[in-house]
Parts: structure tokens; sequence; C-alpha cells
């Protein structure tokens, strides 16, 4: 890789790389480069085009630094891609090594004809020996995903195609050529060399390539020029093949998730806004065309890697969504199958029936795209009403795919177009809409459980009491209404209050979150729920707000400040953490033994991981971590607005909360905790089914650290 | 076919009722459509739907409020909407002839409403209705069969189902167990603000019944905790039914 061929007779002194030695016509690339950039380029417009066919509004253009800090760090640092460790890496190795590849050739052929940059002597054989050695990397990481999907064979890649195997291949032999040509270049030296010198600076610069040299020693310099020219071509030729094909394969991904970073939203875990939904004239997405043209990118960028599914709670319960297949790939063939005929409907605007705008017999034999529904064939309601919304898809996608925001919007339709939902989804929004609670209790009761657990001498209950108030306690549906939960309100109650934190509390005048109404599809009733809220945070002038229920922690945190809400908002385990921090609390030692459940909506959803640990270990609770923790979390089947729909076992499969307490259970703890109403719900409900009552019992965090400071 | 359905606003089922000056006061109480009439509205759009009805027509005796409840029932999906002007202290029978009145104007096949309203309880305004205009009439429905101007009807019976047939037009009300009411979406909101409501006023009828006085139930009394040896407890608890509670023994 040094002097290349003709030096040897002499000419070039210094270690370089020799451009075209031993390769007449070698120029001619520099011509023929053009016909895979244009098909490239040609397939990019082509591809790139349709994405304008999307008519919803998703506007991403807002902070370009943050944004070019994002693509430069999810494409080139691979840092998603390396957070699943073996595929992870092995991906960022044959990403690396085909970059720094690619642009080594570039770099030489610019030195070699114009003589910069100036890679010479030692500088060239550091250079060369890099290159070599991602190049090496590169190979063994193509070997390895071989590995992974034809032998390991991973559930998550359950929809392996012929073209996955095509494509391995083809990365394969391209990389494997290469070492050929440097192999044989190499052997071609080797004879050649009229000093020592020349064969050690091969050794140094090609490393790798020198063992490649060995297979062609044994044959004449002739056969070894002979084949080096045949290899070199052949390369070149798979090459500028990689190039032509990579906006028609699953090659595609290199571009669409380079968008995807770019792109991606950079803001906190919420659904998106409604503006105007009083005026609105649709609602949600009821074709695939009205989605943004971001979701179509997504499309495009999914590479079926299947981390998404392998973390997805419904699909490790058997249920219909496979965020995967069921949602992402079944809405890119309908979308690739009814693009041309958007097309065709966007030239021929007078044609009443875009179809018969396509005058392509074979096409109008097959399926109309046209006439096939997303939500009922496409996607299909099951799939639709099956997500949790526990953003696993989403925090385990490499390609920042946004899952969650399309069930969404396909939701949305369903419920306030479509009218058609879980008949027990009705009953949670007609409750919600009548007394302000998803489980239907008289509103005119909610401050009752202040009375009923003993504290309501500590609470500074704003209507009636009317005090000065640093905090807004808002304790949510769950404190308010379930008997369990109100245990746990009493708990965070008398923890506030013996850490002398001054807080006001809304009784009647607080509402539902509308958390379970969004996410279920009711925008609607959520935007009218959130403006009941305002108004009474307002009257009050609430500054700060400690919520109970993650639920509402997320919704008034992330999703309110869209309808104009703007508050400091808290978890109660954020400011219990603050206040054993601060000293103003000093838990006693519990010495329990537990495991601690994550919320989606905690965790995943807002990134609180540590405090409520921090937390209970202050209380002396020994966490026993267990594999499906913090990001890995399994969620507990209720968010998403799950928790008021029937979740019916799959034959050969338990329910997603019986799941998940195995889970907890599985290291005999005397403790699960939890900071959630929903979860504690469900995974008491899952203790009893597995009769482990006995042993273990399921608290709150909040509950966990009054036990302690009781004590 | 003309589906007429008479629909009630009720207090909401959970609200939390109080008296003012000797009456039930309203104040912050939601009100919505009687759940068993609900189930009426429901089954005249089924009806609509697999073709049987051509129209279907929701009538409200009571306030302007009551404007909500036939809203409500459009959004759902019934066609036009009566509200008969009356006012809410009209006694059963004064109701029934406001409705009686209208029904007869508008000279439906079938008049449709719930057998019972969640508030009062009282179970006569269908009956009533069907008295006063010759109609026959059929209770507490679960399923009905329309065809050849007759309706099959089964109906709840004690402890089991009785199937009934009437000819057309007939007054049938309906149990809840006959279907499950659709929650309307937007689409439906928004179509029903462009429904056609008529306003009515009330047939001039004086009451029959005059309401003397109301009460709320006595508040749950607290009960007693007895802890002691099993012997002991009887012994205490026997004590306590006799000389606290004073429970006859015969």
């Amino acid at each position: 890789m040094i002097f290349g061929f003709v030096p040897l007779e002499g000419g070039y002194e210094v270690p370089m790389r020799v451009v075209g030695a031993n390769v007449p016509y070698e120029w001619l690339i520099y011509i023929f480069m053009f016909i895979p950039i244009g098909i490239f380029c040609l397939g990019f417009y082509e591809k790139a085009k349709v994405w304008w066919l999307a008519k919803g509004e998703i506007h991403r253009v807002d902070n370009g630094w943050q944004r070019l800090l994002s693509w430069l760090t999810f494409s080139f640092a691979q840092a998603r891609v390396i957070r699943k460790p073996f595929a992870g890496w092995m991906h960022a190795f044959l990403f690396w090594g085909f970059l720094v590849l690619a642009l080594a050739a570039g770099v030489d052929a610019a030195h070699f004809w114009i003589h910069w940059p100036p890679i010479e002597g030692t500088t060239y054989i550091a250079f060369s020996f890099v290159v070599d050695l991602l190049g090496f990397l590169a190979l063994i990481g193509i070997i390895a995903l071989a590995f992974i999907r034809y032998v390991q064979k991973p559930d998550r890649l359950n929809d392996t195609k012929k073209s996955d195997g095509w494509i391995i291949f083809l990365i394969f032999t391209i990389l494997l050529t290469g070492f050929f040509i440097e192999g044989l270049r190499i052997a071609a030296q080797i004879k050649l060399a009229t000093t020592m010198q020349q064969i050690q600076y091969e050794q140094m610069a090609s490393a790798f390539g020198w063992y490649f040299a060995y297979l062609f020693m044994g044959m004449s310099l002739e056969s070894v020029l002979v084949w080096h020219r045949i290899m070199w071509w052949f390369h070149m030729a798979i090459a500028f093949l990689f190039i032509a094909i990579v906006p028609f394969t699953k090659l595609w991904h290199i571009i669409t998730s380079m968008i995807n970073y770019a792109f991606r939203d950079l803001g906190p875990s919420a659904l998106r806004h409604v503006e105007n939904i009083e005026e609105a004239e649709t609602f949600g997405v009821e074709n695939i065309e009205e989605f943004g043209w971001k979701d179509i990118v997504d499309l495009d960028a999914c590479i079926r890697c299947g981390r998404c599914q392998e973390n997805c709670p419904a699909y490790n319960t058997g249920k219909h969504l496979n965020p995967k297949i069921t949602l992402i790939q079944n809405m890119k063939q309908h979308w690739d199958a009814k693009v041309p005929y958007l097309i065709a409907a966007q030239d021929h605007p007078a044609e009443e029936d875009a179809a018969v705008a396509m005058t392509d017999e074979a096409a109008a034999e097959a399926v109309n795209p046209m006439e096939q529904s997303l939500l009922y064939d496409v996607v299909t309601t099951d799939v639709i009403w099956d997500c949790t919304n526990c953003r696993a898809c989403m925090e385990h996608c490499p390609m920042f795919i946004e899952h969650i925001p399309k069930i969404a919007e396909m939701r949305r339709n369903l419920v306030m177009w479509q009218g058609d939902m879980p008949g027990e989804a009705q009953m949670a929004f007609t409750n919600m809409e009548r007394n302000y609670n998803p489980w239907g209790v008289g509103w005119a009761n909610r401050a009752q459980w202040l009375t009923e657990r003993g504290v309501r001498e500590m609470v500074n209950l704003l209507p009636e009491d009317g005090g000065e108030f640093e905090y807004l306690l808002y304790a949510g549906c769950a404190v308010s209404f379930d008997d369990r939960y109100k245990r746990v309100g009493e708990a965070l109650v008398r923890v506030l209050n013996e850490a002398g934190v001054s807080f006001g509390y809304l009784g009647t005048e607080e509402f539902c979150c509308g958390d379970s109404a969004r996410r279920l599809g009711n925008e609607y009733l959520y935007q009218t729920l959130v403006q009941q809220n305002l108004e009474s945070f307002n009257n009050y002038g609430v500054k700060k707000i400690i919520v109970v229920c993650p639920h509402g922690y997320n919704a008034l945190k992330n999703e309110y400040p869209q309808m104009g809400g703007n508050f400091e908002v808290y978890h109660y385990t954020e400011i219990i953490a603050q206040l054993i921090a601060q000293g103003k609390i000093k838990p006693g030692k519990l010495g329990a033994k537990a495991t601690y459940h994550d919320s989606c909506f905690l965790g995943r959803h807002n990134n609180i991981y540590d405090q409520p640990r921090q937390a209970l270990q202050s209380a002396g609770v020994a966490i026993t971590e267990i594999e499906q923790g913090k990001q890995f979390g399994f969620c507990c089947g209720a968010g998403g607005g799950r928790m008021w729909l029937e979740e019916h076992a799959v034959e050969g499969y338990k329910r997603i909360n019986d799941t998940r307490t195995d889970q907890l259970l599985e290291p005999n703890p005397e403790m699960i905790i939890t900071n959630c109403p929903f979860c504690l719900t469900m995974i008491s409900d899952g203790v009893k089914g597995a009769e482990a009552e006995e042993q273990t019992k399921v608290f709150d965090v909040a509950e966990v650290v009054w036990q302690s400071l009781s004590k | 076919m003309k589906v007429l359905v008479c629909v009630k606003q009720t207090f909401d089922t959970e609200a939390k009722i109080e008296l003012k000056d000797g009456k039930i006061s309203d104040a912050g109480i939601n009100l919505i459509i009687n759940p068993y009439d609900e189930v009426a509205v429901e089954g005249g759009i089924q009806l609509k739907e697999k073709g049987i009805a051509k129209e279907v027509v929701v009538v409200s005796a009571g306030s302007d409020k009551a404007m909500d409840a036939i809203r409500t029932a459009l959004a759902m999906g019934a066609d036009r909407g009566i509200l008969v002007k009356q006012d809410t202290a009209a006694d059963e029978y004064a109701r029934a002839c406001a409705l009686a009145e209208v029904i007869k104007g508008e000279s439906p096949d079938i008049v449709l409403a719930g057998h019972v309203a969640a508030d009062d309880g009282s179970s006569q305004v269908p009956t009533r209705i069907a008295e006063i205009l010759g109609f026959p009439h059929v209770n507490v429905i679960t399923a009905v069969e329309i065809a050849g101007g007759k309706a099959t009807c089964t109906s709840e019976a004690d402890g089991g189902t009785q199937v009934t047939e009437v000819s057309l037009p007939a007054v049938i009300s309906s149990q809840v167990s006959w279907n499950e009411p659709r929650y309307p979406s937007m689409k439906g909101i928004m179509a029903a603000k462009k429904k056609p409501v008529s306003t009515v006023d009330a047939a001039a009828v004086a009451n029959k019944v005059a309401i003397v006085s109301v009460a709320l139930p006595p508040s749950k009394q607290a009960g007693i905790k007895i802890e002691d040896e099993p012997a002991v407890v009887g012994a205490k608890l026997a004590d306590w039914m006799l000389n606290t509670v004073k429970v006859e023994v015969k």
C-alpha cells in the first residue's frame, strides 16, 4: 500500500499511496463513478419527493444547533445504535469502517492528483494503519451481523427476507475484495521489493491486509498482477453497485436515519397538540397521507432491527401489536402501494376517483390501496388499542421512530371521528366528563379522602381554608377515589407535613388531568379538562405543583404547556429525595429487601430513575435491581389509558401485569415498590394472582418513606 | 317508518343530592340524559341503521336546559329534536299529557322511552302516554324485531323472558340491557349543531300529585366493633342488639 508498483523501478522515495498502480485506464473510474452517483441522486429524488405527499403539519426546523448536534451524535457516534451491546457495536464497526474506507479512498486520490492533503511518510503509514484497522473491524462487523441473523436468530429478527441476505453478501464481498486487492498488491510488492524497508513499510501500513498477501504468495508475479487488476475492477464495480442501490434497498436507512437524527422530536414526551379543536373539521389520522412528513420518513427509516418488538409489552404477551411489523411495516407497505395513486390523484385533480387515473392494468387488478382503510385493514383497531404508550419502542428504536404519536393520531380518529372505541373507554370518558375522574365517583366527594384518612388538619384545602402556600399538591383522581391509593395520598401528606413543606390542595376544584382521555384518543375531552384545571390553578395563583400520579405529572409538566399552562412541576419522589438531601426529613432504617418498578411515565417518559431509588435507599430499603429495570422496565399494562380497558390473556401467554409481576417477584423481595397508582393496582393484582401476597407486599414510595419516618 | 324517542334530563347518577329551602338543589349538578332513555335513543338509532326506521325524532319535556339532552341524542345520531317547554315541577300525569300531545302531532310508528327515570323512579310516563294515545305498550324490553307492521318484543319477566307481539304504532319502553349506548363522536357533535330542534309549549295540564316534602335518607350510622373472646363477643352482641338497637324478639 506504500509505493504502488511503478516506483519499485525507481521513482517514489517516500511512503505514500500511488493511485492507479498496475491498473491501466484507472482514470476511467472518475468518469464511471458518475453513473452510480447519478442513479443514487435520481433514486434519492424519487424517494424523497413523495414525502411531500404527506399533508399533516410537522414543524421541525427549530433549534438548528441542537439538531446538528443530534445528527452528529447519533449518525457518526452511533450513540443509539451501540445501546444494544453486541449487535450495536458490530453495526458501528461496519459503519465506521465503511465511512473511513470511502473517505480514505477519496483522500488518497486527492493526495495523488492534487498533492493535498499531505499524507506522506510516517503520516501515511499511520493513516493507512488506521484505515486498515477500521476496514478489518468492518469485516468482523458484517460477519458478526450475519452470524446474529442466521445463526443466533433472535426473535427480534423474525422477518428476515432474501434481500437482507443479499445486502449482507454484497457488503461482505466489497470488504473482502478490498482486502484481496490489498493482499495481491502486497504480494506483488514483496516479489518486486529491492529493499527490506519497502516490505517493512507495507507490513506496518497494511497490518491486516498483510495476512491476505499469504493467500497469493504462491502465485507467479504475472498472475498476481493480472488478478490484482481483475479484482480492482470487480471491487470498484460492486462498490458502485452499492452506491447505486442505496435508495432502492434497505440501505436507504443510511440516509433516512440521518434525516431522523436531525429532525427527531427534541421536545419532552408529549402527544402532538391540536390547535383550535372547536373549529377542527377532521380529527386524528384516517388516511395515511394525513400523517406528517416525518411520520412517513419514519416508515422509510425502519430497518426492521426489532428492538421495539423485543421490548414491547403487547408483543411479548402475544397481542396483535408488534411495533415493527403490524404497525410500522404494515404502514410502510400500505404507503408504498398508495404512493402511485396519490401521485396520480395529484396530477389529475379533476378525476373523481384517483384510481381511474392509473393506467397500469397490473396495478388495477391488485388490491386498490385507495380503498384500503388504514385503521381497519392496514393497522387494524386491535393493534391500535393494544398499545400501552410505555415508550419502550421509542426508547430503544435506533432511528427515533415516533410510534406513540402515530397510535395516538389513529386513536383520535377512531374516537372523535369514527365514534369507534371499546365500551370500557366510553365508560371512562363518560365518567371523566360528568365527574372529572375515570372511576366515575361523584365529583363532590373529591376531597373526602382527607377526612377518611384523618389528615384534614394537615392540609390547606384552598377552597375552604384559602391560606398562603408554596406548592400546590395536585393529588389526582387515584388519591381522591381509589381506596388503596388514598393511603398513598395520606402518607405523602404526612411526609410533607413532617418536613414543613407549605402546600395547598384544590379539593373539588381539582379535575382529572385528562391523561387517560388524551392517550385513548379523546383530545376534546382532554382539552376540556385541561382548561378546567388551568382555571383553578390560575384562580389560586399556582406557581409550583407537586403531582402524585406519574400520568398527571407527565401531562402537567410536558403537555399542559401546549395549552398555555406553564408551571414548575415536580413528581413527589423528586420532592421527597430533595427533602431527604436537605435533611428536612430523616428516614429511619427499615431494613427491607425490595424490587423497584419504574413506571413508564416517570421512567422512560421523564427519565426519573434515581430520585425514587435515593429516597428508598435513605429509608433503608435494599433494592435488588432486576434485568428489566430503568430504561428496560416492562410496563404494568395500564398506560395509554389501558388502565380502563380489559386485557384478555392470549393463549400461551400471561397478561402484561402478571408477566411484569413475575419479573419483580423473581428475587423474592419482601416488598415491591412503585410510584404510580396504576402500577400499584396492576402489580397488586399480579401478586394476588401469583399467590405471593403473604411474602411480598406492594407499596408506593411515599408509603415506604412514611413507614421509615414513623418508625 | 318514524321512531320517536322520549328522553328526560336527569341529575348525574353520582351527583351529591343536597336540599335547599326544602327542595332539591341543582347547584353544581351535572345534567345527563336519563340512562334508561339513552338506551332507547340508541335503540332508535340502531333501527335507523338497520334500515327499518327512516327518521328518529327526540322529544324532551322540561326547561331550556333539556336542550342539552336533545343535542346529546342528536350527536348520537337522532335526526331531529323537539323541546316541550314545561315546568320541571310537572308530575307524571302532566308530563305524559304534554308528551302525548306532541306525539299525536308527529304520528310516529314507534314510541320509545326508558322504562324508568333515574331520578324519581316513578316508571309511569311511557305507560301513561300509551294510555292517553290508546297505543299498545310493552315494557322493559331487551330486544325488538320490527316486521310487517308489528313489533316482536323480548321483555324481562320474573326470572326469565317473555316474547310479545304488538301492532304498530306502539309505545315500547326499554330495559338497560337492550344495548350499549354509543359515545357521541366529534363528527356527531358537529353534525348535531346543524340538526333542527323545534320548541313548543306544553299543553296546560294541572298536576294531579302534589309533593308535600322531601328529605334525604338518614346518614349511615357508624357500626360498633366488639373485640373479646368469642363467647363474650356473642353475649355482648346480643346485649347490644336487645338494648341499644332494640331488635324485636318474637
